[in-house]
């Protein structure tokens, strides 16, 4: 397996080509954003803060219900399948540790993701649901430490590291990871990897990711701008 | 989660305003609210809006046994799910006799209209036969959700496309997209529906309402009905007492409506498949990867030309159909095989795969 940098031959006109992003499309959400990442398309709504349930109990800080909804009709049975249970659970810490739980107390905010197209294979999905995410809190102006984004990373057999990968490299590749930076001092805040690498393969992936976060935080700066004026 | 209380001034409000032929968003009152169909690269998936009522659709299908009595036709489910919405009428059972009534009366005009030719979907005649599932999620409720939920279900079975099945003798085989281009169903008709909204005991009309014109109803009237001017089904909800004219008149309003639609909903999908017709099927059978770095590998959707490399086209990307084809109820599992046709190692994909799925 081949552990060559690939060359960064891509500038920041074509990184904006491959994302998308519609902010509040639902109107009835608190917040609600639609991401486009390569061919993989997200859709998130937030609802909240609003009451608790009685049986829940978060008494000094909010609680946090994130669903994750894959597309319909790819199990048989209308739930959620393991697989889909550990995104919903990695999104709630991601949640966690960036909104300021503690500025409201017996709350509860509702969270629903939904994959709406996904024609490459897990990192261009997981990183597309990570960015909508983040959008999407933006959108629904819920008091956050920072603002994060994902990055996903593929280990081609022959290309080496791609970031943001085409589908047909992606779907070439068993080994990626996705990154997840967050703002303030571009540090990782989460990742996840899948496949077989070492070490030195995972710093370089890291280190080839941190700048492309840096234009997917410049993109949300577009977007919010864009709005706002 | 709840959806606000609606304030008595706000009912006045409205109620003035419907008395006097008005509405708050300035429609007249036989006006609908602009329609968006939107296409994603999945074959059966379609998000539409009704103004700000938004509606998705997948569809997918499974092979089954059929039915004793109908020994060679298939079958059409519809699946309405609105649990991610705020509650109507701020209570869960109501809630969820609200989506039971919509679901009967979405099921109804597909099925029982037979807007479907489910002959054409049987496989085996008393064996095996193709099972269709459209899978409703409302995102956002502004108001007529029954109206977009059904032009996303038409919309989805119009752009859905069925595998190729080979039968020969015993043997049945079913071939992926790359294989053999999948069909589309065979749809005899669309069954357009049309919600029309009554208030104070009936006297007043009102055609595809808002949400809060919906929430002060006393009772709704949904028509649906076809091109031909043939009455696909008639539904009367919420306390009221209507005349025959009333009728009448809602069956005539209707009309204009639903060959607008129809219209709409054929021009929609066709243009979505010439779009992406002469991309994916100019050498569907040919496959070569080019081994130099080339860095001219855009999106794909619209620059591939044929003498450079001829992928296998994301849009109908090859596990695809795969995925939507489960084979848990499959009857007899060792005279079925399923085509391998994975020629660049995909990632664990959500593919339900045979051996995932055998119990």
């Amino acid at each position: 397996m081949t552990e060559t940098l690939s060359e960064m031959t891509e500038n920041d006109e074509s990184i904006f080509s491959s994302l998308h992003c519609i902010l509040s499309p639902i109107s009835k959400a608190t917040g609600s954003a639609t991401f486009t990442l390569n061919d993989s398309l997200c859709t998130c709504l937030l609802n909240g803060p609003g009451e608790l349930r009685q049986q829940q109990d978060a008494i000094n800080r909010l609680q946090v219900d994130i669903t994750f909804q894959a597309r319909p009709g790819s199990n048989n049975t209308n739930s959620t399948s393991t697989k889909d249970k550990l995104i919903e659970q990695w999104l709630e810490t991601l949640v966690h540790s960036t909104v300021l739980t503690e500025h409201y107390p017996r709350s509860q905010i509702n969270i629903v993701i939904y994959e709406e197209q996904n024609l490459s294979g897990e990192a261009t999905i997981l990183a597309c649901l990570c960015n909508t995410l983040c959008l999407t809190m933006l959108d629904a102006n819920l008091p956050m430490k920072y603002a994060f984004a994902a990055v996903p990373i593929i280990l081609h057999p022959t290309k080496g590291l791609l970031a943001l990968p085409k589908t047909k490299d992606e779907l070439a590749s068993t080994t990626y990871f996705v990154f997840v930076f967050e703002i303030t001092l571009n540090e990782t805040l989460a990742m996840h990897a899948s496949g077989e690498f070492d070490m030195k393969t995972l710093e370089q992936a890291i280190t080839i990711a941190k700048p492309i976060a840096g234009q997917i935080f410049q993109f949300y700066r577009q977007e919010l701008e864009k709005r706002l004026s | 989660m709840k959806e606000l209380i609606c304030s008595t001034i706000e009912r006045n409000v409205v109620l003035k305003c419907i008395r006097d032929r008005k509405r708050l968003d300035c429609r007249t009152i036989d006006e609908t609210r602009p329609v968006n169909i939107d296409f994603r690269s999945h074959p059966g998936y379609v998000s539409v809006t009704l103004g700000q009522t938004h509606v998705i659709a997948q569809a997918s299908c499974r092979i089954t046994k059929p039915k004793e009595s109908r020994a060679s036709e298939g079958h059409v489910r519809v699946h309405l799910d609105m649990s991610k919405i705020p509650l109507i009428n701020l209570e869960n059972w109501k809630h969820q006799e609200f989506v039971q009534e919509l679901n009967g009366i979405l099921e109804q005009n597909i099925r029982h209209s037979n807007c479907i030719d489910l002959e054409s979907l049987c496989i085996n005649a008393g064996e095996l036969v193709w099972s269709i599932k459209i899978d409703l999620i409302v995102l956002n409720n502004c108001g007529n959700i029954l109206d977009c939920a059904n032009i996303a279900t038409l919309c989805s079975l119009y752009h859905y496309r069925l595998p190729e099945v080979s039968v020969h003798g015993s043997d049945i085989r079913v071939y992926s997209s790359i294989e053999r281009r999948p069909h589309p169903l065979r749809i005899l008709h669309f069954p357009i529906n049309v919600l029309f909204a009554f208030f104070i005991d009936g006297r007043y009309t009102l055609i595809d309402p808002h949400s809060d014109e919906e929430r002060l109803m006393d009772g709704f009237v949904s028509i649906s009905m076809n091109q031909h001017k043939e009455i696909c089904g008639i539904h009367m909800g919420g306390k009221l007492g209507l005349k025959r004219e009333q009728i009448d008149i809602c069956k005539k309003l209707a009309f204009n409506k639903v060959l607008e639609l129809t219209d709409r909903i054929r021009q929609v999908v066709l243009d979505y498949y010439k779009k992406i017709e002469p991309i994916t099927h100019s050498q569907p059978s040919i496959v070569r990867i080019d081994n130099d770095e080339d860095d001219s590998n855009d999106e794909g959707i619209s620059t591939t030309e044929n003498e450079h490399i001829v992928l296998i086209k994301p849009e109908i990307s090859p596990s695809l159909i795969e995925s939507n084809v489960s084979l848990l109820q499959m009857p007899d599992l060792n005279r079925l095989s399923l085509t391998e046709d994975d020629p660049s190692g995909t990632i664990g994909n959500l593919a339900s795969e045979p051996e995932n799925d055998e119990e």
